[in-house]
């Protein structure tokens, strides 16, 4: 549906230097599906959804949407539509006419539009609302508008620039379900932008991550999570313990030595390297408290001193020192709610993980 | 003991600010109070000498018969009163045309591009509101003569245009500068055609400014004296440049009169300039 | 990369060429040839002889040959007049509008909006009805003489027309809303919790006026000051009705170098002297404002 080609654009900055905010990006996007660009702010994820909707002009590579070339079509000629951050809902105009004004200037025949204003009102619930103004709107009610006005020229892919940050988080939730429910029955691919990994995780079929202006890493939400390609989307998707140092073999185990003198065992993978400098990612949740001393297969074990607990719901969050004082996270399970009183600053727990749990990464380069 | 000092002190310094106030408005509004007051006193000789009530110097400036006799009728003819009006009227609606549209495109210019001599031109549309106007009047009328340009309407319009554009510009910047650009962006996303972006989008959203800034340049190019009298022609004579001649050949009892009617109408056209803005602002 | 930009630069370039055909060829032109016209030589009757001649400012300034062009100190005079009488106008001005623009900031918003509507009226009436009021007050027959004479306060009328109090009280007259409005502006931006701490931290109503209302206040006092000392240097309508005869000010002297005597060269001379003394406030009001807004981000 859209292939982006070796995608790159500078800014001069009015101090005089050079922003790359996008550095030769490439990206194929599917028929029907659901991609979204991660990146903390600035990262260049917006810009490079700007120059698929048309408002950015590369200064390098070649944007296809649906087999035809588009690099430097103007915005009004593409058959994409977006979704702004701020919404962008014309003050002037009623919810009905926002939403048609899309097919009116683009000379659809009056009955015609009525007809689709009234489909894509009812297909984000907001009948009977035609008449009312943008400033007399909810901030969701307003996202819903903005919504309906972006497809409702049926495009053949919908551009959501972080659509639902200005929402509290309830309706952002609800929002995200609903996003997907609409991208289904629409058929259409959303390129969706956000800074949100939670976001991310939960509604996308494929999210890119990118970083100053790079893709770091292109996969579905479980292998991003999984398989992080390098420290920055460990860090950056979900939370891990990196544990940096040099890998070697003990006979037919693997291990790393911390810096600071700390051994991680881990079992290899065809995906690992055996030897060099690396770090290391172990997931929170990975961990389990092990109060016997008993060796299990597969498994290995970090002993740590509490620093910190802190209870969130169904998951004990443990913040620990490992000997060497290397911190460590730890979230546990705790159905029965009874960690809080066993488990106390200053005590000392073993974290059991399974050996294939730990994931290899290579280590910083800017380091 | 020190505290009531203070208090007392506090109360009457607030009590001296409003006293002085009130004063400083009774000074802006009196003189013209005075005008509209005289401009029914019937004394022929001095006019500052209250000895009736009359609309006689109404009657005279429309031309209509009055108890004056011959000897005090002043207004030279009533139609070189009403060409003068006339003449500002020709003026300034032309001028407000042009300077609006001239305004406005260079406010969206410099709101909506970035380009390398941004700063040269936002110092040249300033240029023209800075300089002196008398400096700017001569300037044009050197200007005219040299180039051969027979003076009349035609320069006194271009001479309004050269400063006006400017304060259109500024009451259009300043309402851009309030405008979220990315509504025009979501036209144009939803198909819309820079013309079409414009006409819906922009304008509407704009057009508060773009009245105020066309209105205040309506008015200033009724009032304008210093330009308007260097660069009028012998037989283009605007209202300002007419009441001024007649000023400089001696004070005259109907000049109370079309005084009052002046200020009457500054006031109608201010206040429903006022109420546009306020019902726009909603 | 090319198409976009060529497009970008058409709709530039559209927008931009009414204002620049207008301002080059009505502005930018007309004070060019000003400003030859100031190094020409004056015809005999009128006009001019298309040669390099510096005897306009000599005239001035004081290098006249004293052949053809004598200097005369007369203009000297009329100059720093000139300068008297705006100096003081601006300074009545601010004095004037200052206390009223501290009370208008004490109101509620409602009577904020309506004392600032009443204070920008007068602009929208005419300026010459507006100075033709105080004509027809100060005059020997005016009101002010006929109320004091009728209640047998005086016996002879004051001489008050055509006096430099006359002209310096026109000009404050008119210009009062360019003062009041930068002043309101400035002051009405302060922020009312500086006030108040300061008042905690004892000290007393004067002190908190002179130590913080009034420095914050100065880039609205020297705005305001600067927007009416333009207009108040190179007036000549009020100094004519106001002034007469007697008291004389450069737009004068240059309106009768174009009307009567027909000078054009000395009297495009005399303009941009005019012109380059506005020019001069003008950078010090830019640089006194520069400095202040980086003495406020500190």
């Amino acid at each position: 549906m859209i292939s982006i080609r070796n995608a790159c654009k500078r800014f001069n900055t009015p101090e005089g230097s050079v922003v790359h905010a996008l550095q030769s990006v490439s990206l194929e996007v599917g028929n029907t599906e659901f991609i979204t660009l991660l990146g903390p702010s600035g990262c260049g994820k917006t810009t490079l959804l700007r120059s698929v909707s048309g408002f950015e002009d590369l200064d390098e590579g070649v944007i296809d949407i649906d087999g035809q070339e588009m690099t430097h079509v103007p915005p009004n000629k593409r058959p994409v539509n977006t979704v702004f951050q701020n919404y962008a809902l014309f003050p002037h105009l009623s919810v009905g006419k926002n939403i048609g004004y899309g097919l009116e200037v683009t000379g659809c025949p009056p009955a015609e539009r009525n007809q689709r204003v009234g489909e894509v009102m009812e297909l984000v619930g907001l009948e009977g609302y035609e008449r009312r103004m943008p400033r007399q709107l909810s901030g969701g009610q307003q996202q819903r508008v903005a919504l309906a006005r972006a497809i409702v020229n049926r495009p053949r892919v919908l551009l959501l620039d972080e659509p639902l940050s200005a929402l509290d988080r309830k309706l952002r939730e609800s929002m995200q379900l609903e996003l997907k429910n609409i991208q289904h029955e629409l058929g259409i691919a959303f390129v969706f932008v956000t800074h949100d990994q939670q976001e991310a995780l939960t509604m996308s079929d494929r999210i890119v991550v990118i970083d100053q202006g790079a893709v770091q890493q292109i996969g579905s939400p479980t292998e991003v999570y999984d398989w992080p390609a390098s420290i920055f989307v460990a860090r950056f998707v979900g939370e891990g313990n990196l544990f940096e140092g040099e890998l070697y073999m003990d006979g037919v185990t693997l291990h790393l030595r911390t810096d600071q003198g700390v051994e991680v065992q881990l079992s290899e993978n065809d995906k690992s390297r055996r030897s060099g400098r690396a770090v290391v990612l172990i997931r929170p949740e990975d961990f389990q408290l092990d109060p016997t001393s008993e060796p299990i297969a597969d498994h290995a074990v970090l002993e740590a001193e509490v620093t910190q607990t802190i209870f969130v719901g169904t998951d004990f969050q443990i913040v620990a020192t490992i000997d060497g004082g290397l911190p460590i996270k730890a979230t546990i399970r705790d159905p029965s709610r009874t960690l809080a009183r066993e488990v106390q600053s200053g005590s000392r727990i073993r974290l059991r993980y399974r050996l294939d749990a730990p994931r290899v990464l290579p280590p910083d380069s800017s380091d | 003991m020190r505290e009531i000092f203070d208090r007392t002190m506090r109360r009457a310094s607030r009590h001296a600010l409003l006293v002085y106030s009130i004063l400083f408005f009774a000074f802006i509004y009196a003189p013209m109070m005075i005008i509209i007051v005289y401009s029914f006193n019937a004394n022929p000789v001095n006019m500052m000498s209250w000895s009736g009530f009359t609309f006689d110097w109404y009657r005279t400036i429309f031309g209509l018969g009055t108890k004056l006799t011959e000897q005090t009728m002043y207004v030279e003819s009533t139609e070189q009163l009403t060409n003068a009006v006339g003449h500002s009227l020709i003026v300034a609606l032309t001028t407000t045309t042009i300077s609006t549209v001239i305004g406005t495109l260079t406010a969206l210019a410099m709101a909506r591009f970035g380009f390398r001599l941004k700063t040269f031109y936002r110092v040249l549309v300033f240029m023209p509101m800075i300089i002196p106007d008398i400096v700017l009047g001569i300037a044009l009328l050197i200007y005219f003569v040299t180039i051969g340009v027979k003076l009349g309407l035609v320069t006194i319009i271009i001479g309004h245009c050269t400063f006006l554009a400017s304060y259109v510009f500024i009451v259009v910047s300043a309402r851009l500068a309030g405008m979220d650009q990315t509504c025009e962006e979501a036209s144009a996303d939803l198909g819309a055609s820079a013309y079409q972006t414009f006409r819906r989008v922009t304008l509407p959203l704009i057009l508060p400014g773009v009245i105020g800034g066309a209105l205040l340049a309506f008015i200033i190019s009724m009032d304008d004296l210093v330009i308007t009298y260097f660069i009028a022609g012998v037989d283009s004579t605007t209202l300002p440049v007419f009441i001024y001649g007649m000023l400089r050949r001696g004070i005259k009892p109907e000049i109370n009169a079309i005084a009052s009617l002046m200020i009457f109408f500054s006031l109608v056209i201010a206040s429903l300039g006022l109420w546009f803005r306020s019902r726009s602002s909603r | 990369m090319a198409l976009a930009g060529t497009r970008k630069r058409v709709r530039l370039a559209g927008l931009l060429s009414p204002i620049t055909i207008l301002l080059t060829v009505f502005f930018i032109a007309p004070l060019s040839i000003l400003l030859v016209y100031a190094f020409l030589e004056p015809g005999l009757y009128g006009g001019v002889v298309w040669n390099f001649y510096d005897q306009n400012f000599g005239r001035i300034l004081g290098w006249a040959d004293g052949y053809y062009e004598e200097f005369d100190p007369v203009y000297f005079s009329i100059f720093g007049r000139s300068f008297r009488l705006a100096i003081t106008t601006v300074l009545i001005s601010l004095l004037l509008c200052y206390p009223a623009a501290l009370w208008v900031t004490s109101l509620s918003e409602r009577w904020r909006s309506f004392f600032l509507f009443l204070i920008t009226l007068p602009f929208f009436a005419s300026l010459v009805v507006r100075l033709f009021a105080w004509v027809l007050i100060l005059k020997p027959t005016g009101w002010i003489n006929e109320t004091l004479i009728s209640i047998g306060m005086i016996v002879k009328p004051f001489d008050m027309l055509y006096t430099e109090g006359a002209v310096v009280l026109g000009m404050v007259y008119v210009f009062i809303p360019f003062m009041f409005l930068p002043l309101y502006a400035s002051l009405e931006k302060l922020d009312r919790s500086l006030l108040e701490a300061s008042g905690d931290l004892g000290a007393g109503r004067f002190k908190t006026f002179m130590r913080v209302t009034l420095p914050l206040s100065v880039p609205g006092m020297v705005g305001g000051s600067i927007i009416v000392f333009i207009p108040s240097l190179g007036n000549f309508i009020v100094p004519d009705l106001l002034g007469g005869a007697k008291v004389l000010m450069i737009g004068n002297l240059i309106e009768q170098q174009f009307l009567e005597a027909r000078n054009w060269p000395f009297g495009s001379a005399l303009a941009w002297m005019v012109m380059v003394a506005v020019l001069l406030f003008l950078l010090i009001y830019v640089t006194v404002v520069n400095r202040a807004e980086a003495l406020q981000e500190q």
